[in-house]
């Protein structure tokens, strides 16, 4: 054999080992792989592990992305039925299903993700379109249908996107759902007058109850001091009337006494320091100072 | 060439007896190369072809096959993971506001965080591709559907411990729909306030009732004291009346026991007894009054 046999055979060994390797594919846990013949795809192993096919170039192998991915939507602002502004702030959890009508339609990640957020974004304005605001943010679990219009929305997104992209969309939720940062004043403003209407009334509930203590009190008082002042009188009546009593029990025995007493201790009582008799100076009482009757007939 | 001729013959006779240990050597290599060592807070996921063939490796030593048949990926702390959610510090905040809107149109401001763990790493690399990501927009979304569902006084006030719940089996029935093989052990709410623009005025409210109480409490003392003022006035003036009604049946008593006893002595010669007492009091009187004296004519 010579030396350039020798070059051939090595040649040729390898290329059959190249050709050979080339049949196997390894397939990840995550991802699908989609096999091409001549760029038409002719089979999906969606299975994990080895596989094989026909060597390059006859048969190539395209991998796509198994996972459930994210997609973050641009936040936008929408318009419910009653004509009032909401912004909306979306995600997508979707992933390939189909990845044969995945690769046919769409290629690229991007330009699946693109067509996703259209989808989205037209399913999502129509569908709030059709609630009024307070059949979406309401306090009652009856009412509120957020929750039950997101989940539409995804089973309306999904449907279109496994007919057109081969896509399942798993959720499409809003991490933002309100009013727009426009009308963030007006909220705040309305909030706290909201607050501060409350805040006087409570006040005002405490000071109408102090008043009407206030005056319960004022009454009880004044009730207190009448009986008080009644019973007071009872007493001084009853202790007069004792008194009137003993007098008259006293007057019955020596009337004319009594009164000639009593009349001295009126004098008595009446005339003190500061008064000032004018007196006639032939009064019987000074008589004796004036008129001295002193011829005293010696008896013995 | 004579060197080279020697060299040559060398390592012929070396190689001729060695190849085999070489062989062996390299083969030997190539089999230890699959032995890898799992840390005490990672998990291991083994592949084979690309097809996981163990989920959960734990912690120690383990063998694999060599490159390329199997290939090892690790993750560290399964068991205790955290993301913290502040929608105040979100990226796009500035463009859609801050805050979560209640049930009532309110605002508020929240900030939390999500404990999970990863029980099956091989399901959390190979079923969702930002596992961590798809589950904190998850927790925000149960967030907002959470709020609008509610007020911002039960929000605020009694409502915290049923919110918490409510997120974890949220959040974890959300992420079951596809199965990232997390489990959400946890949710805490770090923030939840009103906006701080107006929490001064929410403030006030929530001390009304207090001063509402206060402004009671203050009537309430008040009253007692007067209560009890009044009680003792009036203790007061009837215990006066009673002593001056003893006082003045004790007084006219003595009076009259007197003049009886008077009456008594006197009685024979009430004539003298009379002038006596006229006399007595005529010079009590004149004693302290002053007496003028007028001459009267005479008729």
């Amino acid at each position: 054999m010579n030396l350039k046999a020798k070059i051939w055979w090595l040649a040729g060994g390898l290329l059959s080992v190249y050709i050979a390797a080339t049949c196997f594919v390894t397939v990840n846990e995550h991802e699908y792989a989609v096999i091409t013949q001549f760029g038409r795809p002719v089979k999906t192993i969606t299975e994990a592990g080895l596989a094989v096919k026909l060597p390059n170039p006859v048969q190539a192998v395209t991998p796509l992305e198994k996972r459930v991915q994210m997609l973050r939507l641009e936040p936008s602002e929408y318009s419910t039925r009653d004509r009032r502004n909401i912004v909306v702030d979306n995600y997508v959890v979707w992933r390939i299903v189909d990845p044969v009508v995945f690769l046919t339609s769409t290629r690229t990640t991007e330009i699946a993700q693109q067509r996703l957020n259209t989808i989205t974004n037209s399913q999502v304005g129509a569908m709030l379109a059709s609630y009024p605001l307070d059949s979406i943010l309401n306090v009652d679990s009856e009412q509120n249908q957020l929750d039950k219009l997101f989940q539409q929305v995804s089973e309306r997104v999904d449907k279109v996107s496994r007919q057109e992209l081969g896509i399942e969309v798993l959720a499409v939720r809003a991490v933002k759902f309100g009013y727009s940062p426009r009308n963030l004043k007006a909220i705040y403003d309305r909030m706290s007058s909201e607050w501060e209407r409350l805040s006087k009334q409570y006040r005002a509930q405490g000071h109408e109850e102090a008043e009407k203590i206030r005056a319960r009190t004022e009454q009880e008082i004044a009730e207190l001091k009448s009986t008080a002042y009644r019973d007071s009188q009872i007493i001084k009546g009853n202790s007069e009337a004792r008194a009137a009593e003993l007098y008259s029990q006293a007057f019955e025995s020596h009337q004319e006494f009594f009164e000639f007493v009593r009349t001295m201790e009126a004098y008595k009582a009446v005339l003190d320091n500061n008064s000032r008799l004018v007196l006639p100076s032939d009064s019987d009482l000074f008589e004796q100072l004036v008129n001295p009757k002193l011829d005293v007939k010696d008896e013995s | 060439m004579s060197w080279w001729q020697d060299v040559s013959r060398v390592y012929r006779q070396l190689f001729h007896r060695l190849r085999w240990l070489v062989v062996v050597l390299a083969l030997m290599l190539y089999g230890v190369s699959g032995f890898y060592s799992v840390d005490a807070d990672q998990r291991a996921v083994v592949s084979r072809f690309g097809r996981i063939v163990e989920q959960n490796v734990m912690p120690g030593m383990h063998y694999r096959l060599p490159w390329p048949v199997e290939s090892v990926e690790t993750l560290s702390a399964v068991e205790l993971r955290s993301i913290n959610i502040d929608f105040a510090k979100e990226l796009d905040s500035a463009l859609t506001g801050s805050e979560l809107t209640t049930g009532k149109g309110d605002l508020i401001e929240l900030a939390l965080q999500v404990q999970y763990s990863i029980p099956s790493p091989g399901k959390f690399l190979s079923v969702a591709m930002d596992a961590e990501t798809i589950l904190r927009n998850t927790a925000k979304a149960q967030a907002v559907i959470y709020v609008s569902q509610r007020e911002l006084d039960s929000l605020l006030t009694t409502g915290r411990s049923d919110f918490q719940q409510w997120m974890q089996q949220a959040i974890q029935q959300e992420l079951d729909s596809f199965g990232p093989g997390i489990t959400v052990t946890n949710v805490m709410l770090n923030r939840l306030e009103t906006p701080a623009v107006i929490k001064q005025a929410y403030d006030e409210v929530q001390m009304a009732p207090a001063a509402r109480e206060k402004l009671i409490q203050d009537a309430l003392g008040e009253r007692e004291t007067k209560l009890a003022q009044a009680r003792s006035e009036v203790n007061n003036t009837l215990k006066q009346a009673q002593a001056q009604a003893q006082a003045q049946v004790a007084n006219t008593e003595g009076e009259v026991q007197r003049l009886n006893t008077l009456i008594v002595s006197l009685e024979r010669q009430p004539g003298l007894a009379k002038k006596r007492l006229y006399l007595e009091t005529l010079k009590q009187i004149l004693e302290k009054a002053r007496v003028s004296f007028i001459n009267r004519d005479k008729p």
